[in-house]
């Protein structure tokens, strides 16, 4: 029964469905299809049409648009920048795929947020965004113009030490060198005032013969001996004895007597320059290195990590092995007086002062003045003034003890300096015991000195071990690397001692110089 | 009329869903892609063969294909998340100390084909270190201990302090016992550094509430320096750590569970100093930094409340020209990235970890070669051994990243023959006492 009644009721239902939607074709027209009227089938008909077109116009942008998503993306961030709008800028530029656009725009990114922080009088801001548009057009003269207005602004307001080390990161713009040593002299001059002798000492002294700051030097040294007794520095200031002058004479003498630019070492291999003008060579030749015996009128050698140099009585420079980072590349160098080399660098002194380098890095030394010897490290570029003052890229290398050196030469992070004196100063190193020495070579595991009796001191790190040497007599010049050292005796020989896998201390044979004495060749050994 | 505006809705609809469908076939990315926001990989589109066809194997990976890349995806998911959380009742600190995941790192294509065998600098010095004897302990270790042996203190202003973790006796010696298995296989002169570094997690119940807490403490340290051999030292994350925190350095993210680069300088450098080294100052070093970097505690709950925490990526780069190469069989293969230029994670330093060995060539040249066994904590600390060493090797035990056949020899085999001279221990807390790492993949791996 009941069964019965559903099926009615579902009958019912249904009859009221199909009603229902007949009455809404009769309200709305027959659904669109194949039964439908000519005016439908012509709406359907432009309806696809239309669509077709649209959907093929919207292909044809949307091609468009991924081809040129770059350019298109290129151009909002373009227009970001120009509204100052830096924020959405730098997501719309992070979001770029091409390279070179998106390290252009991000140049153009700091630029523009740098004139925004100058509009704004935030010039210390500014400062850095410049730095980090590098060679945006623009960038480095903003920088530069930027940089001089804020150090002005220093000045202005008494701050010399800051006006100094802001003046002294502008190079040789406009007369920022004799502004630093301006500001670097009044802020001695207030330290000395306010009585911090030491300081006011180290300052003037560094300042070298500018106005009268040697004799404030003397002034502050004079003061400091009275209160906290002498040191080094003081007393060479204060003034030298009689014994303590000649000393230091006869060790100067001692220093120009040996040869210099004789032999030098790269990671594996050793080179060395001989009477004669030629270069012989020994070790891994990988990249070229070794590769001198056409070379002639050398005066000079250095060696890098894979790479040689032998500067020429012209004043020009010879180069072979690596130039992955243009290391070599220093064939329109002329006019040279000196040849240095890093792990991947080569720096030169020309005979009027001007320091060039090339390779892998490259050092502001725009304010370096009266340089009379250079020493490059494996990252930081250190030197020697004339006044014994140190030079260094880094901070960290040279310490207060740096002071009446007559050479300076850096490794990774460490570095030793050798005094007018004859004393070795490290800057991490124990060299206790090292006197009457005539020159030094560090390296990443220790410090090699040569003595006035020709024999060489080695030191290391309680990390490391170097070859002893001690046995070597009459030896005039010194070069190591961190596993291998060589040295030049009186008599032309080359000694080597240390890792000789490559070959590198296969320099037995060698005499660079006509010997003033009969001299059996050394025995190398592996330590 | 509204019969043709349903008609053209449907037509429409009809193209606009063809399009999308078409667009995704021709230009959504077909590989499978790494997933930073989801760190996951996302499916690439399978390949269609008659015999995938056949099996039915095709239409479930075509399904994750359109539904891991379909358009806007990643903006749909961040906006999910951001309502998921908008109403969350933890507090940032209680976001802060969850688990963080590791960043997913896709396995490296194995097909690649190897470079040249051994570099010809490596031999000489494999060669010489054939020669050299492992190292003899000088002294043994003390007597055994008993319980809890060990425990890290958080130290409150108010003077009191609360545990942060405990170490038992039996942890420590198995501990000790692992870092002397480690030290026996060096030549003689050769040490191993060992540092166990707090997670960001812990660190920041520290950095995070200077004003209520005053430092931190650590005795499991030196219990362990009591039980190694003399040629191990073991260094104290939380002594180096304690003084930059307490004065505001960033020395761990927010966001995610490792350290920053600054942390990492740190950590290396009191290791360096330690054995004798002069050091770089991190001045030196040329940086750039990447900002709203949300990081790995962000990734576990993606919380908007930890977006505001957004952490910045401190990179510094090499001074030299450095190379990194996935290392296996102790010969060089694929050139892998020192910095990763095209990251903004913490997958920038190294692009993340390559197992089953990795060696980055540092450009320096000091003769000396050194082996650092870390997980990912290592990768931002490796670089700040770079001026040291002339190559540092790296190697991660966990599974995603080694597996013994692919390394086809024991650490004690890569010492011998890639010249190694020390070894520089480095892991979190989650790899260090008492982990699964240092108790069974570190001792396994050894033979």
């Amino acid at each position: 029964m009941d069964e019965r009644q559903a099926n009615k009721h579902e009958v019912i239902r249904q009859a009221q469905e199909r009603a229902n939607t007949t009455l809404i074709w009769r309200t709305q027209g027959e659904p669109l299809g194949s039964s439908a009227g000519a005016g439908d089938r012509r709406f359907v008909r432009r309806a696809l049409l239309w669509s077709a077109a649209a959907l093929a116009a919207l292909i044809a942008l949307g091609f468009l648009a991924y081809r040129n998503a770059g350019a298109v993306r290129e151009a909002y961030a373009d227009l970001l920048l120009s509204q100052a709008r830096f924020a959405q800028a730098e997501r719309v530029i992070r979001s770029m795929e091409d390279e070179s656009a998106r390290g252009r725009l991000q140049q153009k990114l700091y630029f523009a947020c740098a004139e925004a922080y100058v509009r704004e009088g935030k010039a210390a801001d500014a400062i850095p965004l410049y730095r980090a548009a590098g060679d945006y057009p623009g960038a480095r003269d903003a920088l530069q113009r930027t940089g001089y207005a804020l150090a002005q602004m220093y000045e202005a307001e008494g701050d010399f030490a800051e006006a100094g080390e802001t003046y002294a990161a502008l190079g040789d713009y406009l007369d920022a060198v004799e502004k630093r040593e301006a500001c670097g002299y009044a802020y001695a001059r207030e330290r000395l005032e306010y009585g911090y002798y030491d300081e006011a000492m180290r300052l003037f002294y560094a300042l070298g013969g500018y106005e009268d700051a040697e004799e404030y030097a003397k002034q502050a040294a004079a003061a400091l001996s009275e209160s906290e007794g002498a040191g080094d520095l003081v007393s060479l200031l204060v003034g030298l004895s009689d014994e303590q002058l000649a000393e230091r004479a006869r060790l100067k003498a001692a220093r120009d007597a040996l040869p210099s630019g004789m032999v030098a070492t790269g990671y594996k291999h050793t080179v060395a320059r001989t009477e004669a003008g030629t270069v012989l060579a020994a070790g891994s030749n990988l990249s070229g290195q070794c590769n001198t015996k056409d070379w002639t009128g050398i005066v000079a050698v250095a060696a890098g990590a894979y790479h040689t140099l032998g500067l020429r009585a012209d004043g020009t420079v010879a180069a072979t092995g690596m130039n992955a980072y243009g290391q070599c590349d220093v064939g329109k160098w002329t006019d040279v007086a000196a040849i240095y080399a890093g792990a991947y660098n080569t720096v030169a002194v020309t005979r009027d002062g001007r320091i060039l380098t090339a390779g892998y890095r490259s050092w502001n030394t725009l304010q370096w003045r009266e340089v009379s010897r250079l020493s490059v490290g494996d990252y930081a570029l250190c030197g020697v003034m004339e006044n014994g003052q140190p030079l260094c890229t880094s901070g960290e290398l040279v310490t207060e003890d740096y002071f009446d050196l007559v050479a300076l030469d850096a490794a990774t992070a460490n570095s030793a300096g050798l005094k007018a004196d004859g004393t070795v100063v490290s800057n991490g190193l124990d060299i206790s015991g090292l006197e009457h020495i005539l020159a030094i070579a560090c390296t990443p595991n220790g410090v090699y000195a040569l003595d006035d009796a020709g024999r060489v001191h080695a030191r290391a790190f309680p990390f490391a071990h170097l070859p002893d040497v001690l046995d070597w007599r009459d030896v005039v010049a010194i070069s190591a690397s961190a596993t291998h050292i060589v040295g030049v005796t009186a008599g032309g020989r080359v000694l080597s001692r240390g890792a000789s896998d490559m070959g590198q201390c296969n320099t037995q044979d060698w005499a660079l110089f006509t010997p003033t004495q009969d001299e059996a060749p050394e025995v190398t050994s592996k330590p | 009329m509204r019969r043709k505006v349903a008609f053209l809705v449907t037509l429409w609809w009809v193209i606009l869903c063809g399009a999308i469908g078409a667009c995704m076939l021709l230009f959504a990315e077909r590989a499978p892609v790494a997933s930073e926001q989801e760190n996951r990989t996302l499916a690439g589109l399978p390949a269609v063969t008659l015999e995938t066809l056949e099996k039915g194997g095709i239409s479930e990976p075509f399904e994750s294909f359109l539904t891991d890349k379909f358009f806007l995806r990643s903006e749909l998911v961040d906006g999910a998340n951001a309502l998921k959380h908008i109403f969350s009742v933890l507090t940032v600190d209680e976001l802060l100390d969850v688990e963080g995941e590791e960043v997913f790192v896709p396995a490296l294509d194995e097909s690649e084909p190897e470079e040249a065998a051994a570099s010809a600098s490596d031999e000489p010095q494999a060669q010489a270190q054939e020669a050299a004897e492992p190292q003899q302990p000088d002294e043994e270790p003390s007597a055994a201990l008993a319980g809890d042996a060990a425990s890290v203190w958080l130290e409150h202003r108010d003077g009191t302090r609360t545990t942060l973790l405990t170490c038992a006796a039996d942890e420590l010696e198995t501990a000790a016992g692992v870092f002397n298995a480690y030290a026996a296989l060096l030549p003689v002169g050769g040490k191993a550094h060992v540092l166990l570094a707090p997670r960001a997690q812990t660190a920041n119940k520290l950095a995070l509430h200077l004003e209520t807490e005053s430092g931190w403490s650590s005795e499991a340290e030196a219990v362990l320096q009591s039980l190694v051999f003399a040629n191990v030292v073991v260094h104290s994350a939380y002594d180096i750590l304690q003084a930059p925190i307490l004065s505001g350095e960033y020395v761990y993210f927010r966001t995610d569970h490792h350290w920053t680069a600054r942390g990492a300088y740190l950590a290396a450098d009191a290791m360096l100093k330690s054995a004798g080294y002069k050091t770089v100052p991190l001045a030196d070093y040329a940086q750039k930094t990447i900002e709203g970097y949300l990081g790995s505690i962000y990734l576990r709950g993606r919380n908007a409340k930890l977006k505001e925490l957004a952490d910045s990526i401190e990179v510094f780069y090499p001074l030299l020209p450095a190379k990194s190469y996935r290392v296996s069989n102790a010969y060089k293969k694929n050139e892998l990235p020192v910095i990763a230029e095209d990251q903004t994670n913490y997958l920038v330093f190294l692009g993340g970890t390559v197992g089953p060995y990795r060696v980055l060539e540092s450009g320096y040249h000091t003769g000396r070669n050194m082996l650092l066994v870390c997980d990912s904590f290592g990768n931002s600390i490796a670089p700040f051994f770079l001026p040291y060493y002339d190559s540092v090797y790296m190697v991660d035990f966990r599974g995603e990243y080694y597996t013994r056949r692919d390394a086809q020899g024991g650490v004690r085999e890569y010492v011998r023959r890639l010249g190694i001279d020390d070894i520089y221990i480095v892991l979190s807390e989650t790899n260090g006492i008492g982990s699964q790492y240092l108790n069974r993949l570190m001792p396994e791996n050894i033979g």
